[in-house]
C-alpha cells in the first residue's frame, strides 16, 4: 500500500485560503484544486521572470516560489506543527523584521566567558521597528466552499534544483539561524531559505499542515521523492513518531514519550501495538498527507490509520478504536462550521461498518493491532 | 554501529525536546526563560549528540544541522532565544584526528557544549617587548612534525606590577618547532595590613614586567595565556620567536633584577615506558571518561556533577540505541553505583548499580566518604616527561602543582584524538584515560579542566584537574594513561621544588 489512496491526498482539505501583505495591499494566496493560487497575480510565471530580472519580487510570488521550492523539503516537517495544539505563530511583522536585518546578525556570537565557561546566550531583542506601515495582524486562514467536482489527480512537481534566490539583507536576531548551511559556505543562501520557510509559516496553521501534507505526499509512495525515503528513514520516522505522539498519547492516555513510529512499507496499512513500553507504530509516510495534516488523526475516539476515500467534506476511512481491536470503516464528515471557526477541521462519523463491506479498497484495510 | 539508528534517535531526542519546551511554565509576560529551554530542552540533545559523535556514528556537522533545526523549531514557537552556532565541530586546524569518524572541519568557534566546563582564556601581551632579536640560525630544537623539546626549569621568578607582588614559578619549557612555551603558574601575595588584601581585578596578568633574552643576547617577546583565578593565575608563557637551536640557556627576567635561567642544552628523555595494547569498545571508554569526570566535580561542583549525571543517562540511552553499546555492558552499571555513592539519587541512568567498581574507582570514592580529609599541602612540581607515542598521539607532561588545595597536571599533545572541541568535556577526548597511583597506593583520576588549542597544527595544552589533590609530600606517582588501543604506565618522580 502506498499510504496514499487513490484519490488525491488533498482532497480531504478544503478550500483554502489567506491573505498576504503585498506591497501596500493585502493579497489573497488560495489552496485549492491541488494548486496555490494567487488571484491578485494572474501572470506569476511572468512575474517570477521579471523578478528574476530585476530583483524585484512582490510578496506574494515569494510565496508562491518558496512553496514550490519547499514542497519536497523535509525541514518543513521538523519546523511545522506536530498537531493542533502545537501553536506556529509567525506574523508579518516577524517578516518584515528579519527582512530589515542585515545578514551579520547572524553571526554567531561566542558564548564563552574568558575563562571558557559555557553559556547559551539568550537572543538580544532587536533594535525597536523601523518607521513603517502600521501593523497588520495575519488575517486568518478561511476554507473557501468545497469544490465540487474533484478534478483529476495531478501528479506531484517535479524536483528541481533550487533556483537561484536573490539574497535579500534578510536576518533576524529572533530567530537562529535555521538553515544556515553547515560548511557549504553559502549563508546567503542560507538566509534565503529562512526567509522562505518564514513566509511559508506565515500563512497560518492550515497552511503549515497543508504545507506538511505537500512535503510527506513527495515522500510517500507515487511522490516525487518516494525512491530516495531509504536514505531519509530517520527524518520520515522522526516526524512520524512527534505527530503521532501529538495524536496517539491522549487517546491512549499514555505519555508522547512512549510513543515511537517507525515507517511502514509494502501492502496494509500498517501496524500498531501497546507493549508494556508504550505505543509502537508502523505507518506509511502517506499517512502523514492523508491523515495527520487533513486533521483525521483521531475521530471520534478512533485512530485512523488510512484514508480510502476522500471529497472534502466527506471522508471514508480506515480506524482503530484501540490497539487490538480490528480496524473499521468510518464515514466521516467535516464540520464545516466548527472548521470555520477553529481554523483547523472538525470530522464526526456519519457510519461505521466492518471493513471490506462497502466502499473500502481491496488491500486498503490490511494491518495489524496488537495488545500485549 | 547503524548510523541511521543514531541520527533517528537524535531526531527523536530532538522530538522530545520540543514537546518538552511547550510544558514549560511561562513567565509573567507569557514567555519561557530562555535558561529554562535550554538546559530543559537543547542541552539533553546536546548530550545525546555528543556521544554519538564521540562514537563516531554521527558527524559533527550532521549534529549540528540538527541541533539548529532544533533551535529553529524552538523559535518559531516564540520558545528560545537561544543563539545557535556550530556546537560540535571544532575550529579549521585546531586539533588532531577525531576520535570517531571524520568529522568536517570548518565554522568558528562554538558556542555551547554539553557540559559547563572552562575553556581557554586568549593570549595577551607582549608582556615585554624591546628589540625582538634576529635568530641566528633557524628555529629551535624541534622540527614542525618531530618530537617536541622538554626542558624542565623548576626556578620561581619574582614579580611586581602595579597589580601587586607575587612569585611565578617556571615548571618546564616545551618547543615545539613552531612555538616555545613555558609553563607556569603564579600566586600574588596578600598585602596590606594584617597581609589579607589580594589586588583587585586587574585586566592584565601578573607579569607584565617580565622578559626573555638568550645567551647571544637576542631579546624575545613573552604573551601569556592561561587564566586568572584570583588571587592565581595558571597557564604558559610564549616566548616569541622560537630560540634558535644553537641557543645554549634563556634567561627569563622579573621584578627587581630577579632571573630565572633555563638551560636549553638538557632536555628530557622520552621515557621507554611499555605500551600494552588494550581493546576497549568506544561506547564504554566515553561513559568511563564521563564517570571520570562526575567523581573528580563531585565535591565542589555538584551542580556541574548532577549535569554530567543527567547527561550521562542520555549518553547511555543514545549509545544503545544506535547500536554502540552492548545492553551487556557492565559501564553503564558502574556509572550508576558510582551516582549513587556520591548521594546523587535521582539520576536516570539506565542500568543497575554494579556490585563492583574498578579499583581506582572504588579509591576515589573512599577518599569522598572519608569524615576527615587530610590536608594537602601547596607546591610545584617540574615534571617534565616525554610519553610514548599512543594512538598516534604524542604527550608531554610539562608540569604539576597544588595551589589552594587543587592539583593540575600540565599535558601537551599532539594528533591527540579528539571528537569534539575541548570544552564538551568527557566527549572531547573519547578515547584517553589519565589516572595516577601515588606512593600510597591511592588512585587520583585527572580529568581535563582548561585546554589551549591552536598551538600548531593538532597541537593542545590541556590542564587537568587531579582529584583527590596531590600533596607536597608526595615523593612520586604512576601516571597511568589508556586509550582504546594501548596504555602506558609511567613512573613520575615528584621534585616539589617550591610552595606557593
Amino acid at each position: 500500500m502506498s499510504g496514499l489512496p487513490d484519490d488525491p491526498w488533498w482532497q480531504v482539505f478544503p478550500a483554502l485560503e489567506t491573505w498576504v501583505p503585498c506591497g501596500p495591499d493585502l493579497h489573497p494566496v488560495r489552496f485549492q484544486n491541488g494548486r496555490l493560487g494567487l488571484p491578485a497575480h494572474p501572470d506569476a510565471e511572468g512575474e517570477l521572470v521579471f523578478a528574476a530580472l530585476s530583483g524585484e519580487k512582490a510578496c506574494c510570488i515569494e510565496v508562491a516560489a518558496a512553496w514550490r521550492q519547499h514542497a519536497d523539503d523535509l525541514r518543513v516537517l521538523a519546523l511545522g506543527p506536530r498537531g493542533p495544539s502545537d501553536a506556529v505563530n509567525i506574523s508579518w511583522d516577524d517578516i518584515q523584521d528579519f527582512r530589515s536585518r542585515p545578514v551579520s546578525k547572524y553571526a554567531r556570537p561566542s558564548g564563552l566567558t574568558p575563562r571558557g565557561g559555557v553559556h547559551s546566550q539568550p537572543m538580544h531583542p532587536g533594535p525597536p521597528a523601523q518607521p513603517g506601515p502600521p501593523a497588520r495582524p495575519n488575517p486568518p486562514a478561511r476554507p473557501n466552499p468545497p469544490v465540487h467536482p474533484n478534478p483529476p489527480v495531478r501528479p506531484n512537481p517535479p524536483v528541481r534544483p533550487n533556483p537561484p534566490v536573490r539574497p535579500g539583507p534578510a536576518g533576524s536576531p529572533r530567530f537562529p539561524r535555521m538553515f544556515a548551511g553547515h560548511g557549504t559556505g553559502e549563508p546567503e543562501r542560507g538566509q534565503a531559505e529562512q526567509l522562505e520557510m518564514l513566509l511559508l509559516l506565515a500563512l497560518g496553521p492550515a497552511f503549515q499542515m497543508l504545507l506538511s501534507g505537500l512535503v510527506a505526499a513527495a515522500w510517500s509512495d507515487g511522490g516525487a521523492r518516494a525512491s530516495d525515503r531509504p536514505r531519509h528513514r530517520p527524518v520520515l520516522e522522526a516526524a512520524l513518531t512527534g505527530r503521532l505522539a501529538a495524536a496517539a498519547a491522549p487517546w491512549l492516555g499514555l505519555s508522547p514519550d512512549q510513543v515511537d513510529a517507525r515507517l511502514h512499507e509494502g501492502t496494509g496499512w500498517g501496524r500498531l501495538e501497546l507493549t508494556a513500553s508504550g505505543l509502537r507504530a508502523s505507518l506509511p509516510a502517506g499517512w502523514l498527507a492523508t491523515v495527520w495534516a487533513g486533521g483525521l488523526a483521531v475521530v471520534d475516539g478512533h485512530l485512523v490509520v488510512a484514508v480510502q476515500r476522500a471529497a472534502w467534506p466527506e471522508a471514508t476511512v480506515l480506524a482503530v478504536p484501540e490497539p487490538g481491536s480490528g480496524p473499521v470503516v468510518l464515514n466521516i464528515r467535516a464540520d464545516e462550521d466548527a472548521s470555520c471557526a477553529g481554523d483547523r477541521a472538525h470530522w464526526e462519523v456519519t457510519d461505521r461498518r466492518a471493513p471490506g463491506a462497502g466502499h473500502g479498497r481491496p488491500g486498503s484495510s490490511g494491518g495489524e493491532a496488537g495488545r500485549p | 554501529m547503524d548510523r541511521q539508528r543514531a541520527e533517528r534517535h537524535l531526531r527523536l531526542v530532538a522530538e522530545a525536546a520540543l514537546r518538552h519546551a511547550r510544558t514549560l511554565p511561562s513567565d509573567i509576560s507569557g514567555e519561557v526563560h530562555p535558561h529554562d529551554v535550554f538546559t530543559g530542552c537543547v542541552r539533553r540533545f546536546q548530550w545525546a549528540a555528543a556521544a554519538l559523535i564521540a562514537v563516531g556514528a554521527v558527524d559533527a556537522g550532521q549534529a549540528d544541522v540538527l541541533l539548529d533545526e532544533l533551535q529553529a523549531a524552538l523559535a518559531v514557537r516564540h520558545l528560545s532565544a537561544i543563539n545557535s552556532g556550530p556546537a560540535f565541530q571544532r575550529p579549521a586546524g585546531a586539533a588532531g584526528p577525531a576520535a570517531g569518524a571524520p568529522s568536517p572541519a570548518a565554522g568558528p568557534e562554538a558556542l555551547t557544549g554539553p557540559a559547563g566546563l572552562a575553556g581557554p582564556a586568549g593570549p595577551t601581551g607582549p608582556l615585554a617587548g624591546g628589540p625582538t632579536g634576529s635568530p641566528a640560525d633557524g628555529p629551535a630544537g624541534a622540527p614542525a612534525c618531530g618530537p617536541p623539546r622538554l626542558i624542565p626549569i623548576g626556578r620561581m621568578l619574582p614579580f611586581l606590577n602595579e597589580a601587586g607582588r607575587g612569585e611565578l614559578y617556571l615548571m618546564s619549557l616545551l618547543v615545539t618547532g613552531t612555538q616555545a612555551v613555558v609553563t607556569a603558574v603564579a600566586r600574588y601575595r596578600p598585602f596590606g595590613r594584617g597581609a589579607r588584601i589580594f589586588p583587585r581585578p586587574s585586566p592584565l596578568p601578573p607579569f607584565e614586567g617580565v622578559s626573555a633574552t638568550d645567551d647571544r643576547g637576542t631579546s624575545y617577546q613573552v604573551y601569556s595565556h592561561g587564566g586568572l583565578m584570583r588571587p592565581d593565575w595558571s597557564g604558559h608563557l610564549e616566548i616569541r620567536p622560537v630560540p634558535p637551536a644553537g641557543a645554549r640557556w634563556l634567561e627569563m627576567s622579573g621584578a627587581a633584577g630577579a632571573s630565572a635561567r633555563i638551560d636549553l642544552t638538557r632536555p628530557a628523555r622520552p621515557c621507554d615506558a611499555p605500551v600494552e595494547p588494550q581493546a576497549a569498545p568506544a561506547a564504554e571508554k566515553l561513559l568511563e571518561n564521563v564517570a571520570q569526570h562526575i567523581l573528580a566535580v563531585a565535591a565542589e561542583l555538584p551542580g556541574v556533577a548532577q549535569q554530567t549525571v543527567d547527561g550521562a543517562a542520555d549518553m547511555v540511552a543514545a549509545l544503545e540505541a544506535a547500536g554502540t553499546l552492548s545492553p551487556f555492558s557492565a559501564v553503564p552499571g558502574y556509572l550508576a553505583t558510582v551516582c549513587e555513592r556520591l548521594g546523587i539519587d535521582d539520576h536516570r541512568i539506565p542500568a543497575r548499580p554494579a556490585a563492583r567498581l574498578p579499583e581506582p574507582w572504588l579509591s576515589v570514592l573512599a577518599c569522598y566518604g572519608r569524615r576527615h580529609r587530610p590536608t594537602v599541602r601547596d607546591g610545584t612540581a617540574a615534571v617534565a616527561l616525554l610519553l610514548p607515542e599512543l594512538d598516534g598521539a604524542r604527550i608531554a607532561l610539562t608540569g604539576l602543582h597544588t595551589m589552594r588545595g587543587q592539583t593540575f597536571l600540565h599535558v601537551f599533545g599532539r594528533d591527540l584524538p579528539q571528537a569534539l572541541p575541548a570544552r564538551c568535556g568527557p566527549a572531547a577526548y573519547p578515547a584517553f584515560g589519565w589516572w595516577l597511583r601515588d606512593d600510597a597506593g591511592h588512585w587520583h583520576v585527572a580529568v581535563q579542566r582548561h585546554w589551549e588549542q591552536g598551538l600548531g597544527d593538532g597541537e593542545t595544552m590541556l590542564e587537568l584537574r587531579v582529584v583527590p589533590p596531590l600533596s607536597h609530600e608526595t615523593p612520586c606517582c604512576t601516571l597511568l594513561v589508556t586509550t582504546r588501543t594501548a596504555q602506558a604506565g609511567v613512573h613520575m618522580p615528584l621534585a616539589w621544588w617550591a610552595s606557593p
